[in-house]
């Protein structure tokens, strides 16, 4: 061929080419930002301080966005309720704002069919709604959650200018609490509890760590109380200790030096028992320990046991949660109030002054009361906000049906769910991430809430909505208006106090709002009617009370909470904490009890209540008293989309009535019988085998060992002891680096917050329920529940994080055929996701069993994909995928510090993975094993560092710091006076 | 000496009535005529199962692995355990073919040809289960190293390479043995077609010009030991290298030093049956029945015996050792594999490979063409097993008890390996009909030389 000729082929062929690709993508609008925004830059995240609103503990945020778009969620370090750090919940917010389920305009059903409206529509028929209502007082009714802060008050006032009465229901509003500290300190609110100032800490059924009033916060006080640190953290005068005393091992308890087992709505009567050792008067006079005993099932040595130590130590007692749920439920709190008089805790660790707003007075009872004015036809049009008693309500109040009484009934609900799905017109709000507002989750802490993003879809914030209501129907005669043209000018003018002008505005929402010190100090008086009215005996509950019939406990579930987070696939899919099994409603049941009924994990049992029954699969849990089984709350959805259908709902079982004294629900109140269906259904555990059957994968060491520990001397004795020098030298000589990580199994609540941190930052997909049957799910992160049956018949439970160790002889990089697990240069043992070929060598070879294959490639429906870290790799199916010790936080971070300075070193604490950043407890320390001074390399060189199967040389980059167990105080002592519980 | 002329003589008297080479030629040759209805009807099946197994890969290629029943931590499954299953059948046709040859055991001529078509047809099957089992197939190329722009190659370390250049090895070695074999075969095959026709045709280019001249003959024999020569490490090689797919790991159950030896001698045992469960259907269909004796089928009820109880030998061991070793991981393994939820696998395993064979001491036993028949087919099932066992039980209890998980296969798997039968069926039925299925020379070679003067007397009565 000529050259010419060659050339001129070159050229035709390659126009050809080029055209043939133009006409196959079509024309492209690609508009460039001709004016950019000022506080975008492409590629670097943009941050709001903002609030939590995923429960009412309010938590303070910082909001990552790109380009426009809500990527996650990071606690915001100022903020004194949380510290930077954020549970699980709190991770998964973006999945509310981006739930495909949402309402993505206003609509109008009528005979169950959804119309689309536009909103100025919509607030014309609002408005009419509220006209047609009639001026009678309660005719209308704006039902909302509990809001506090400029919201609440914006409620109040708008109900007032409409003539309306205001109902505010929270299923979990601790009315039992605030009744008994009404009673006792004359105020009812959550006193700010010091868990972190206590030496001894006894819980009666509030699980603290996990869902109750404010389990972040509780979280890093616990670790500051419990957690060893190394000697120079253990006071001078003795170890924090934890015991909790309730019928069930609840992540909580398991996080316990010593679980109480006292049968369900006895927990109380330990208190009193122990009030009582201590020389209590009142209530506690008749308690005495053996009298306890008896009906407790709790040794009465192991009561006053308690009281003495309660007595030597600076100690603070906890009430609620499972404890005050039953129909004696202020009395078993007031018990609890006076057992924190006797030992002197009110005052100190009790701090009445200082309130934490996370609760709501007899919210239950009122709406008992709004269902009878509903079902009597009082009520003319219901407006419901932020709270979905259809669903949380036991069904026996008959909420359901009374709203057929009611002509008119309108939802502010940004999703579907239960309540809204039965009213006639849906006016949905901005989800939290996308609306102004404020929290005040305690006295003297004023959180903002700010906008991250522009809305997702057709929403209004329902305080928008309330003022155009309100506009409409100004012409009306006698109705008060609000002074305010928008919700962000009634909230602007509400901080004129503290941030009143331009620049302190500014200044409260960079840093996500102004912390205070607290200002009201009600004095703390015992009135002599404290106890009036209360029966302080055990609680029975409505059932047959014979051998067939076990005690339910129902308590909320880790990752659902109330209900609100079902639509969440991967909060669905997180591991319950207790169980590891997720996607449904199970019950615990005792292994034993199980047996004798013939029946084992995933077996579907029937649960028949006195109130209704419903069917869940079996699972068993050493964890609980025989007497005793137990449900979660929060999922059997029959609305709010298309993740929260799963399992059932354990209120179908509950009775209807109030517990009388605080007004609050009964959820521990019913025997059960369980009826084998004969059908089977995969238990959905994440976790194989629960025990560890002496693998020493998560080790303990007693207290009084830990103390004299020396360093160097880690390691089960098998193999040629690892060192922090040694897992340092597996990276290039060159390198600066070698990345590890220093795990506390002493400060690890099993909370899975991490987890959670791990998907967001990781793009890591849910799988759905059928492929967790198969054990297929992702998360690169796990928590690894170990129980641990002790000789003495105790319980105890291990928790250790586990994910890629990132091995100095990874086992699986020589056996990819292809290069594409390797070692890189710092340390770290990367996997190349365009190399891998899929032979799953790798995972076969990996001891830890930390590497996910991608069977399918996982997707998210619109538009939960716009939550994707742009930073991190998408995975097709067929290809492998582990931890990567968030690598491209790493190259971020090395990238900055090289602008600065190119011969620089990333200095300790420069940044921190995804879990290390948000655990409440700080169990993770992420750092450079190189550098001898760095957090990593100071713990790991420490005497509680091991690796895990240390004695196959894998030579770990991460090293877990042994659980201290035997407390001086309390186990050692108990055991070896034959004391304790046995289940 | 004497023993090999005794063998001559006896194999002299069971040929008594085939007193003619050219029957030699009419009987082997026979196969090669049209198919009659049955030969169809089993292609039909045949063809069948490969389709559905065909359809079900190219939906799981589609869908992603994930229609496969895996469950981590069992990532490998069926597949594996079908591709060592069928390197493992592939193994005794070069030992019965090459090993023998080499030691002269005249037994194995009238099945050394069956043999070594099951080799090639085996590896071919083994060879598709690596592929199939890959996540992403589309990049199956990543496993060979051609030089690329980007520098990357293959990582040598790894077992599963060794594997691909073991297994293409193996192919390559063991289809030109088969074909130096076949050669002087096809050119009989070839005189004796229809001139000018398709398998006239196909039959001359497939012969290489053979004459059957004595510079020919004497150069196909040196050829054929040179590649008997070549061929016989390899049966201890590559299965050898298969093995270290397993003992190369650190998997508990898979990592020990024995498996080499009781991978090749577990290869062999199998192969052996295999050749057994397809010599008596043949020896039947074809009337083959002056060729392939008792004799034979004695001597490889035998081999079958003697290999059963090499691979019960080192079942023992790994049990010895891993309470020898003290390992805590090795000794839950193994007694999880008797006792756990993989245990029915486990004992299948013992009885069709241990137990069941001991019936073999019985001379009635391996005579009888119908109980052979039966022994095989336990074996075959015993060795698919036996890989089953060691494979998917190992990874189902690992070093992480969290982790632990029973793992079922999918009907996608079941499918394609029904397919795979049907494969190495298909290959097998075509074989039959286009290539003489026994070595006609060899078997010439065989006929003492008084029954040429016989032959000739009977010509010339005649």
């Amino acid at each position: 061929m000529e050259r010419r000729e060659f050339l001129k082929l070159v050229g035709v062929t390659g126009a050809g080419t080029m055209t043939a690709c133009d006409q196959k993508v079509g024309p492209q609008a690609l508009i460039p930002y001709l004016v950019p925004p000022e506080d975008v830059t492409p590629g670097i995240p943009t941050w709001y301080a903002s609030t939590c609103r995923e429960c009412p503990a309010g938590c303070g945020v910082h909001v990552k966005t790109r380009d426009g778009r809500v990527i996650k969620l990071e606690g915001n370090p100022d903020n004194p309720v949380n510290e930077g750090k954020l549970c699980a919940r709190g991770q998964m917010a973006t999945q509310r704002l981006y739930d495909p389920d949402r309402l993505r305009g206003p609509r109008r059903i009528e005979n169950g069919e959804q119309a689309e409206v536009d909103w100025a529509a919509g607030i014309e028929q609002l408005a009419e709604g509220l006209r047609g209502a009639g001026a009678e007082p309660g005719s209308i009714v704006l039902l909302t959650g509990l809001e506090t802060g400029t919201r609440d008050r914006f409620y109040d006032e708008w109900a007032t200018a409409v003539g309306a009465t205001r109902v505010v229901y929270e299923p979990f509003a601790h009315e039992a609490v605030l009744e008994a500290n009404r009673r006792v300190f004359g105020r009812a609110a959550v006193p700010d509890y010091d868990i972190a100032g206590a030496e001894f800490v006894i819980s009666f059924g509030a699980d603290f760590l996990g869902t109750w009033v404010s389990p972040v916060r509780y979280g890093r006080a616990w670790s500051e109380m419990h957690a060893f640190r190394g000697v120079e953290s253990v006071r001078p005068d003795g170890e924090g200790v934890f015991v909790a005393v309730e019928p069930r091992l609840s992540m909580t308890a398991s996080n316990a030096d010593e679980w109480v087992a006292a049968r369900p709505g006895t927990e109380h009567v330990v208190a009193l028992a122990m009030a009582n050792a201590l020389g209590a008067n009142g209530p506690a006079a008749g308690w005495t320990p053996a009298r306890a005993a008896e009906v407790s099932g709790v040794d009465a040595g192991t009561i006053e046991h308690l009281a003495e130590i309660f007595e030597a130590k600076r100690s603070l007692a906890l009430p609620g949660g499972i404890g005050a749920a039953h129909r004696g439920a202020t009395a078993a709190a007031v018990a609890v109030n006076l057992l924190n008089q006797a030992g002197g805790a009110v005052g100190d660790t009790v701090q009445v002054d200082t309130a934490i707003t996370g609760g709501v007075s007899g919210a239950y009872r009122s709406m008992i009361e709004l269902t009878e004015r509903m079902s009597g036809g009082q009520v003319k049009a219901l407006l419901v906000a932020h709270t979905n008693p259809v669903y949380s309500l036991p069904p026996g109040v008959g909420f359901e049906d009374a709203l057929d009484e009611v002509p008119f009934r309108v939802s502010f609900s940004s999703g579907l769910d239960e309540t809204a799905s039965h009213c006639h017109l849906l006016l949905p709000d901005h989800t939290p991430l996308e609306s102004w507002g404020d929290w005040v989750p305690e006295d003297g802490v004023m959180s903002l809430i700010q906008p991250a993003m522009r809305p997702v879809f057709d929403t209004r914030p329902t305080p928008d909505v309330m003022l155009d209501v309100g506009r409409v129907m100004v012409g009306d005669e006698g109705t008060p208006t609000i002074e305010a043209e928008t919700w962000y000018d009634y909230l602007r003018s509400a901080w004129s106090d503290v941030a009143g002008s331009e620049q302190a505005w500014a200044e409260a929402l960079r840093a996500g709002g102004v912390w205070q010190a607290a200002t009201t100090v009600p004095t703390v008086t015992t009135p002599a009617a404290a106890d009036d009215g209360l029966d302080f005996g055990p609680v029975s509950f409505d059932g047959p009370q014979d051998d067939g019939a076990f005690d339910l406990v129902v308590q909320p579930q880790l990752a659902m909470y109330d209900g609100r987070s079902a639509n969440s696939p991967t909060l669905q899919e997180l591991a319950d904490p207790v169980t590891t099994s997720c996607w449904q409603t199970w019950i615990e049941v005792h292994p034993d009890v199980a047996t004798g009924l013939g029946v084992k994990d995933g077996d579907v049992v029937t649960v028949t209540s006195p109130h209704g029954s419903v069917t869940a699969p079996v699972i068993t849990y050493a964890g609980i008293r025989r007497d005793t089984v137990s449900m979660p709350l929060g999922r059997g959805h029959t609305a709010m989309g298309r993740f929260a259908k799963g399992g059932v709902n354990p209120v179908e079982l509950l009775p209807a009535d109030v517990e009388p004294n605080g007004g609050g629900p009964i959820y521990q109140g019913v025997q059960v019988t369980l009826t084998p269906t004969g059908a089977w259904v995969p238990p959905l555990k994440h976790q194989g085998s629960d025990t560890q059957h002496d693998r020493e994968i998560a080790q303990a060491i007693p207290m009084a060992e830990a103390l004299h520990a020396e360093p160097g001397h880690h390691g089960n004795g098998h193999g040629e002891p690892l060192t922090v020098a040694r897992a340092a030298e597996d990276s290039g000589d060159d390198s600066p680096y070698r990345w590890g990580m220093a795990i506390s199994l002493d400060a690890c609540t099993g909370c899975n917050a991490c987890v959670a941190a791990c998907a967001a930052e990781n793009n890591i997909p849910f799988v759905g329920p059928e492929r967790v049957a198969k054990s297929r799910q992702m998360s690169w992160i796990r928590i690894e529940r170990f129980l641990e049956h002790e000789e003495s018949g105790h319980v105890k439970t291990r928790h250790i994080p586990m994910m890629c160790q990132h091995c100095g002889a990874a086992p699986c990089e020589p056996v990819c055929p292809v290069y594409a697990a390797y070692h890189n240069d710092e340390g770290l043992n990367v996997q190349v996701y365009n190399r891998c070929v899929g032979t799953r060598y790798c995972s076969n070879n990996c001891p830890y069993k930390v590497r996910y294959f991608n069977y399918f490639t996982y997707e998210w429906p619109e538009p939960m994909s716009w939550a994707l870290n742009p930073d991190v790799t998408l995975r097709e199916k067929g290809v492998m995928e582990k931890c990567t010790y968030c690598v491209q936080r790493i190259n971020a971070a090395k990238n900055t510090v090289r602008d600065e300075d190119l011969e620089a070193v990333v200095p300790d604490g420069f940044f921190q993975t995804a879990c290390q950043q948000t655990c409440p407890t700080e169990a993770i320390v992420f750092g450079n094993l190189k550098d001898p001074d760095s957090q990593v390399s100071k713990l790991s060189r420490g005497p509680l560092a091991y690796s895990v199967l240390e004695e196959l040389n894998t030579r770990p980059a991460n090293f877990y710091l042994k659980k201290v167990t035997n407390r001086t105080s309390s186990e050692v002592a108990l055991e070896a006076a034959g004391l304790g519980t046995e289940v | 000496m004497s023993e090999s002329t005794s063998t001559v003589n006896r194999r002299a008297s069971g040929l008594a009535q085939a007193t003619v080479f050219r029957r030699v030629n009419d009987d082997v040759l026979a196969t090669l005529q049209r198919p009659g209805v049955g030969w169809a009807a089993l292609m039909a099946v045949v063809l069948t199962v490969l389709g559905v197994a065909i359809a079900a890969w190219v939906y799981q290629i589609k869908t992603g692995l994930g229609v496969a029943g895996y469950v981590p931590p069992v990532m490998w499954g069926v597949y594996i355990t079908d591709f060592v299953f069928w390197v493992g059948i592939a193994h005794s046709g070069t030992l019965i073919s090459a090993i023998l040859f080499l030691f002269r055991a005249q037994f194995r001529t009238a099945v050394y040809r069956v043999s070594e078509t099951m080799t090639v047809f085996a590896v071919m099957t083994a060879g598709l289960f690596p592929l199939i089992h890959l996540g992403r197939v589309w990049y199956f190329y990543y496993l060979i190293p051609y030089p690329n722009e980007r520098l990357l190659w293959p990582n040598f370390r790894s077992p599963l390479l060794w594997d691909f250049f073991a297994i293409s090895t193996y192919f390559t070695i063991s289809s030109l043995f088969l074909y130096l074999g076949l050669i002087p075969d096809i050119a009989a095959a070839r005189d004796r077609a229809e001139p000018r026709s398709f398998r006239h045709r196909l039959y001359s280019l497939l012969s290489l010009g053979w004459q059957g001249t004595d510079s020919q003959w004497r150069h196909y024999n040196r050829a054929y030991l040179f590649m008997a020569g070549l061929a016989t490490p390899l049966v201890l090689s590559v299965h050898s290298v298969v093995s270290w797919d397993f003992a190369m790991a650190i998997v508990p159950g898979w990592h020990s030093t024995i498996f080499a030896p009781y991978f090749v001698a577990g290869a062999i045992f199998s192969g052996v049956a295999m050749v057994i469960t397809l010599v008596v259907p043949l020896r039947k269909a074809f009337h083959l029945e002056d060729y392939i004796e008792e004799y034979h089928l004695n001597n490889l009820a035998k081999l079958l015996l003697l290999t059963s109880l090499i691979v019960f030998y080192a079942y023992l061991v790994e049990f010895f050792i891993a309470w020898y070793s003290g390992s805590e991981f090795e000794k839950a393994i193994f007694w999880d594999r008797l006792t756990g939820k993989y245990a029915w696998a486990c004992w299948i395993m013992y009885i069709c490979n241990c137990f069941i064979p001991m019936s073999l001491w019985s001379k009635r036993i391996r005579t009888s063409w119908f109980w052979m028949f039966v022994v095989s087919i336990f074996v075959n099932i015993g060795m698919w097993f036996e890989r089953f066992s060691i494979i998917i039980q190992s990874l189902a209890r690992e070093f992480m008890p969290y982790q632990w998980d029973y793992y079922s296969a999918s009907w996608v798997e079941w499918s394609i390996t029904a397919g795979s039968f049907a494969w190495f069926f298909m290959w097998f039925l075509l074989f039959v009909k286009f290539l003489p299925s026994m070595a006609i020379a060899e078997l010439k070679e065989l006929l003492p030389p008084k029954l040429r003067h016989q032959q000739e007397e009977l010509e010339r009565a005649s």
